[in-house]
């Protein structure tokens, strides 16, 4: 019994060994391949002025749909900053997903909006609509405001805003991300400047912890400071800057954030919108369009940009962290097993041959098989089976590549974006990078564990409440409503401000892997 | 190998023979990773700190040279906006811009890229002189030089340059790019060709096999835009050209400068394979107001694809004859959301007879067709 114990124990080692190393060198492929694709990218850019598209009638006209939730304290500033983008032809779309604070009323004050006869037309089934929108002021003839029921679910508002939109094209956000002045300008330009039909385009978020934002504007970006923000600005630049633009490179990616993403209207509503059952909707719809091109035998690709073009908040305590990134492990369990029927499909191309044996094998179970792993290492100590040298140095060399990669795609940003001023700033990161093998990553493996046995024992979804989390902010700051039962003349709830100790705020970024990508 | 060993320190020789060879094959590569990880790593900080002293160094040194030629350059072109220049005055600012060191490569580009600024925000008589500046100082030779690089951004930026300045000597060379399959290059080749070429600048429409891409299509619009002096040729001549792309920028070439003469050539294309062809010619109908062939329009409707379909009821409001009425209220009635809501926009783009008559249809459309009727009724939806 003992030897055929000890027999699983090494043959286990020598599977987690080989493992170890293919994701190694699967890293190495695929930050070369970002660096040589970045660099292109900065080169064919060099030749373009963004703003001969400003003044072309054939410049495709964007529909931005933007869902807010409970967003009363900075609604107001995100929707003149959503109005104020470069963009010839664009119309903003706030979809109210039944806030209970006072984000309807907010908006219906500032915007000088009144209710309209609008044609809603359900290309997509949602939930009941209460009520549409429109300013009567010309200054904001852009906006349309799209109040209905609360469903607890992101995917249930972003359907609805395809719904009302009238472009081809349209860019999904958060209404609390800070988009770049020219990012619609800039999603649009792979559409219309490629041989294939795109899909979907994404581009590089960045955390807005720790910058200063004035009336929803990006004044000064500034490196986090908190110790958990400032290592997930890393991962993110890891994840986002040297992961999926190789991706891009091979048209196997198959996330385009939720954060920011553009997207083929018509492919959208063909496939039936986002999934409202999803954890993971924007990584399950990007997943759902390219199966339905492929199906169709469409040449089509799905594009990424490496220009940080959104900023949004992170958690900035463990609690809430965590919370996160259960759900990302829940969406992304979801969205693979799903699609099962594309694994190692030679139907679907690289994305059934490529994409999924990655996102499954070193995604999804490389956390797991890195737990099992460990619990297999303190056996072998207690039991004096290892040699501590070897063992340490292995380990050694596992660290050192981790901060390599991690140094290289800090050492990228500063090649292509160079967001940050100060070289303390980036100084700041590059040791943050150190610690990150130590405190964060067994955060992450954490995270998913939990994330894959909730999923497994779980007895039905609780979207609206993991999906709309709240983290606590320095009550001096801030003013949180509650809404009172009285409603005005227009049948909008009444606000009744109060300062509030905990004032709600949302964390729905888009799921950064575990790993690289 | 036996050199490099040579030069390593007593310790790390005694490690190597006393260790490291003794090591498992698995744990020798660890070691090495472990050097190779290290020395990358610390080669990246080192580019960190490098890089800004480097950057801000160059940065300080173009200002520098930039302010210089900003200098000569204003000074001289401005007092030529409300007079005549002589060869003169070409020899005497070229004589200033000389003293520069031009032999270095950053004041060189400096001073291409400050004449190439001035040339696009100067039109007329300056226009020529930055020009003839230009090839008076022979940068064009250096320009031409990097049309010879194997680079594809150096024969890009090459073509930029040549093609803003109007180098008609090179613009034969541009035609070899017009369908690289490099799409940045074959898009500089292509807007190079249309400024250098004075006797023929479509020409490269004849040799264009590529797909001409929406972008390529908005930068040569924007080309001729800025430049008011480009030959125009008759654009429906490309209509039986067999790349599809072409044939659309020519339709579209056609309504920019309302060249209505193409209208026979036009209509031809209403039986092109391509839908997106014939979409194009539906869209120019309607943006060049061809009443006559609004019945044609409404005739071609119940053969025409679904994007043909909206396009020819978009069409119909923008022309707003009035005769269009009785086929755009049947339309209303239609099953298909798209094409109602579409009936009904053109019918209020009609002005008042349109909202008359969608005053009328809510009393006979369906309930489920109503909300179009309304939302165009709607008038705070249209302010």
């Amino acid at each position: 019994m003992q030897e055929i114990w000890n027999s699983v124990i090494v043959n286990y080692n020598h599977f987690v060994f080989f493992f170890a190393s293919s994701i190694m060198l699967w890293y190495l492929i695929i930050s070369l391949i970002s660096i040589r694709e970045i660099l292109l990218y900065k080169r064919k850019n060099s030749f373009i002025d963004f703003k001969k598209l400003l003044s072309s009638p054939y410049t495709p006209a964007i529909s931005i749909v933007a869902p807010a939730f409970n967003e009363g304290k900075t609604i107001i500033s995100n929707v003149h900053s959503l109005l104020s983008l470069q963009y010839p032809r664009y119309e903003v779309i706030i979809v109210n997903d039944g806030s209970s604070d006072s984000t309807l009323v907010k908006l219906v004050r500032e915007f000088d909006l009144v209710k309209v006869d609008f044609a809603y037309h359900e290309h997509i089934t949602t939930g009941p609509i209460r009520g549409i929108y429109k300013s009567t002021n010309l200054a904001y003839s852009k906006l349309i405001v799209l109040d209905k029921e609360n469903r607890k679910n992101k995917a249930d508002a972003l359907n609805t805003g395809i719904n009302i939109a009238s472009n081809p094209y349209y860019v999904c956000c958060d209404v609390d991300c800070i988009i770049d002045n020219q990012a619609l300008l800039k999603l649009i330009k792979p559409v219309i400047d490629e041989e294939k039909r795109v899909i979907a385009n994404g581009a590089v978020i960045r955390i807005a912890n720790g910058c200063d934002v004035e009336q929803g504007f990006l004044v000064n970006v500034k490196a986090p400071k908190n110790f958990l923000t400032s290592i997930q600005e890393v991962e993110y630049l890891r994840s986002f800057l040297l992961g999926r633009m190789a991706w891009s490179k091979i048209n196997g990616l198959i996330i385009v954030s939720g954060g920011i993403g553009l997207f083929d209207k018509k492919v959208a509503i063909a496939v039936g919108g986002y999934d409202t059952k999803s954890f993971g909707e924007d990584m399950e719809m990007t997943v759902r369009m390219r199966k339905y091109m492929n199906n169709l035998r469409i040449d089509y690709q799905v594009k990424y940009i490496p220009e940080s073009l959104c900023w949004t908040e992170v958690p900035p305590n463990l609690n809430i962290f965590i919370k996160q990134r259960v759900r990302w492990t829940k969406g992304l369990v979801q969205t693979l097993l799903d699609h099962r029927k594309m694994w190692f499909n030679s139907k679907y191309g690289r994305l059934g041959l490529i994409s999924f044996p990655y996102w499954i094998f070193y995604e999804w179970l490389a956390p797991l098989i890195e737990f099992f792993g460990l619990l297999i290492y303190v056996y072998l100590i207690v039991c004096g089976l290892i040699n501590i040298e070897y063992s340490l140095l292995l380990l050694a060399f596992v660290f050192s590549y981790a901060v390599m990669i991690t140094t290289v795609s800090i050492i990228w940003e500063e090649y292509t974006n160079q967001v940050y001023k100060s070289k303390k700033e980036i100084f700041q990161l590059l040791m943050v990078v150190f610690l990150e093998p130590f405190f964060y990553h067994p955060l992450i493996i954490l995270s998913s564990i939990k994330g894959n046995l909730s999923l497994m024992f779980s007895t039905g979804h609780q979207w609206g409440d993991m999906g709309r989390m709240e983290m606590e902010a320095p009550a001096q700051l801030v003013l949180s409503e509650t809404v009172s039962q009285k409603t005005d003349s227009n049948g909008l709830p009444v606000e009744n401000y109060k300062l509030a100790k905990n004032p709600a705020q949302t964390f729905k970024t888009d799921p950064v892997p575990n790993s690289l990508t | 190998m036996e050199k490099l060993y040579n030069f390593l320190p007593a310790f790390i020789k005694e490690f190597y023979n006393n260790h490291f060879l003794a090591y498992p094959l698995i744990i020798k590569v660890a070691y090495v990773g472990i050097f190779l990880t290290f020395f990358v790593t610390m080669f990246c900080y080192l580019l960190v700190f490098t890089r800004r002293v480097v950057q801000a160094s160059v940065n300080k040194k173009a200002e520098k040279w930039k302010a210089e030629i900003e200098n000569i350059l204003t000074n001289s072109i401005i007092a030529f906006t409300s007079e005549d220049y002589t060869d003169e005055h070409i020899i005497e600012i070229t004589e200033n811009l000389k003293k520069l060191p031009l032999k270095k490569r950053l004041v060189r580009q400096l001073i291409i890229n400050e004449l190439i600024f001035l040339h696009r925000n100067f039109s007329g008589k300056v226009n020529t002189l930055i020009s003839r500046i230009y090839t008076s100082l022979e940068l064009q030779k250096h320009s031409q030089k990097k049309l010879r690089s194997w680079r594809w951004f150096n024969k890009a930026e090459g073509i930029a340059e040549l093609g803003e300045m109007g180098i008609q000597e090179s613009a034969g060379d541009f035609l070899q790019y017009v369908n690289s399959r490099n799409i940045t290059l074959r898009m500089q080749a292509q807007s190079g060709y249309l400024q250098a070429s004075q006797t023929d600048p479509f020409v490269f429409l004849d040799y264009t096999n590529q797909n001409l891409l929406t972008f390529h299509q908005i930068n040569l619009m924007d080309i001729l835009n800025r430049n008011k002096d480009i030959k125009l040729p008759v654009f429906s001549k490309w209509f039986t050209s067999a790349n599809d792309s072409v044939v659309i920028f020519c339709i579209r070439l056609t309504v920019r400068f309302h060249q209505i003469d193409s209208v026979k050539d036009l209509l031809r294309l209403f039986n092109h394979p391509n839908e997106e062809v014939r979409k194009e010619v539906i869209t120019a109908v309607g943006d060049l107001s061809l009443v006559d062939l609004e019945q044609h329009l409404t005739i071609h409707f119940r053969n025409e694809t679904q994007e043909c379909r909206l396009e020819i009821i978009k069409t119909t409001g923008k022309i707003c004859s009035g005769d269009s009425l009785n086929f755009l209220s049947d339309l209303v009635f239609n099953t298909d959301f798209s094409t109602r809501f579409e009936a009904a926009k053109a019918l209020k783009r009609h002005g008042e007879m349109g909202e008359e008559r969608l005053f009328r249809l809510l009393e006979t459309v369906p309930e489920e067709n109503k909300s179009v009727v309304l939302h165009m009724l709607d008038t705070k939806l249209s302010a």
